[in-house]
């Protein structure tokens, strides 16, 4: 996967309810999901290796109806073969 | 057992002639032990206590900082202010293993001596679910309505049409649930339909209120940082009457569409714990272990909004608390 195509993928994963945020140019990244083996245990599950995730990033500021602005921002998490696992986006 | 912390030393430094009235207010508490600790001295008091143990901090930010972690995820927050770690037995502030509340103080004596006061009130008296309260923006219409009956058959109203000046909250009501967008620097939250943000709700709609409990969504909706009570949505219910508010401290997140992830699922499994009859504090805790079961065996890892998700929600009130489905 080249960040291009990230890109495109985010953009089509958004574009039906974000049709505003799918103009915007995204930030891109690579996550390592790892976590501590400390919070497996917490949680009464076996550790699990880290993954690696690509996230998409489209910020956007909008004006609420008193003039004040806030950060919109959507997001795309995708899987290291592009597949797209969760749409989120700011309260 | 309730554990009751607080920081002598700290207290005196920033604020001047407090430290007396709380040690009074404290010293009259019978039903918990109460500590003069720091931070980094609590952690040892954490990792000697039981599992059933539960933690209450007394003050805000100033008095007690919150512990700070790095933001995991790409927003314009440089770092998450979490009480995880104070209800950790190790250095991992991820998820917390005992139940942990604060009272903060919005830089009021009087404000916070009536909340140590209210402490033993609220452990002898169970508030029962009659009349809820819940309010969402439009655009999250369908996820709010999955979470909110979860407590409630009751209407759940969404902004717009609603607004600051259309909406009316009873004093009878036990149980809130707001789905909003919030700010750091705004005292308000706001609905979302069409491009529009109207005002939702603002501290001049919240009536005086009966040991009444609020879980919101919204962005910095416990943000309570060098906040006055009137500058804050969060501080204005604890002073109305609220015992037990759950909140974010940073930026929160949440799907366009069921089903729940992040802010969404932490709610919905709040609800269900404390429909359960669990204490608020147990509640929150369970919800955040559960949240963290689930997103690994469904989505198979955690991404920076989850993690996030899981440090920045904190329980304003104190944590052995209880609402009775009734």
């Amino acid at each position: 996967m080249d960040i291009e195509q990230v890109k495109k993928i985010a953009r089509d994963a958004i574009s039906e309810h974000y049709p505003g945020m799918a103009m915007i140019e995204p930030e891109i990244e690579i996550m390592d999901t790892g976590i501590s083996k400390s919070s497996f245990k917490k949680a009464g599950i076996p550790p699990e290796a880290g993954k690696s995730i690509w996230i998409a990033t489209f910020r956007k500021e909008e004006t609420t109806e008193e003039g004040f602005p806030i950060e919109r921002i959507t997001r795309v998490t995708m899987n290291e073969f592009g597949e797209v696992i969760k749409i989120s986006e700011s309260k | 057992m309730l554990n009751i912390i607080w920081n002598r030393k700290t207290v005196k430094k920033f604020k001047k002639g407090w430290v007396e009235s709380i040690e009074e207010a404290l010293s009259s508490i019978e039903k918990a032990r109460v500590f003069d600790t720091t931070p980094k001295r609590l952690r040892d008091i954490v990792k000697d206590s039981k599992g059933d143990d539960s933690f209450l901090i007394i003050g805000g930010h100033k008095l007690f900082p919150f512990y700070e972690v790095r933001n995991p995820t790409n927003d314009r927050d440089r770092v998450v202010w979490t009480d995880n770690l104070y209800g950790s037995t190790d250095d991992d502030p991820l998820l917390p293993e005992r139940s942990i509340g604060r009272l903060p103080d919005g830089d009021n004596l009087e404000f916070l001596l009536e909340k140590i006061r209210s402490i033993e009130e609220f452990l002898d008296n169970d508030t029962f679910i009659d009349t809820t309260f819940g309010l969402s923006a439009a655009v999250w219409e369908d996820t709010s309505r999955n979470i909110y009956k979860i407590i409630s058959n009751q209407e759940l109203l969404l902004s717009p049409p609603e607004n600051t000046k259309t909406i009316k909250i009873g004093e009878d009501v036990d149980i809130f649930y707001f789905n909003l967008h919030g700010s750091d620097k705004s005292n308000k939250w706001y609905g979302q339909a069409d491009g529009r943000y109207p005002i939702a709700l603002s501290p001049d709609n919240i009536p005086g209120l009966n040991n009444a409990v609020v879980f919101t969504e919204a962005c910095y909706g416990a943000y309570t940082i060098d906040k006055g009570i009137s500058d804050s949505i969060a501080l204005t219910f604890l002073k109305n009457g609220v015992q037990c508010f759950i909140g974010s401290t940073t930026v929160a997140y949440g799907p366009p569409i069921p089903p729940p992830t992040e802010a969404d699922l932490l709610t919905t499994l709040f609800f269900e714990e404390i429909l359960r009859g669990n204490k608020f504090g147990i509640s929150l805790l369970n919800a955040k272990q559960e949240f963290f079961r689930k997103m690994m065996n469904e989505q198979g890892f955690l991404d920076g909004d989850d993690k996030k998700t899981l440090l920045q929600f904190v329980l304003y009130g104190n944590p052995e608390g209880r609402i009775i489905n009734g």
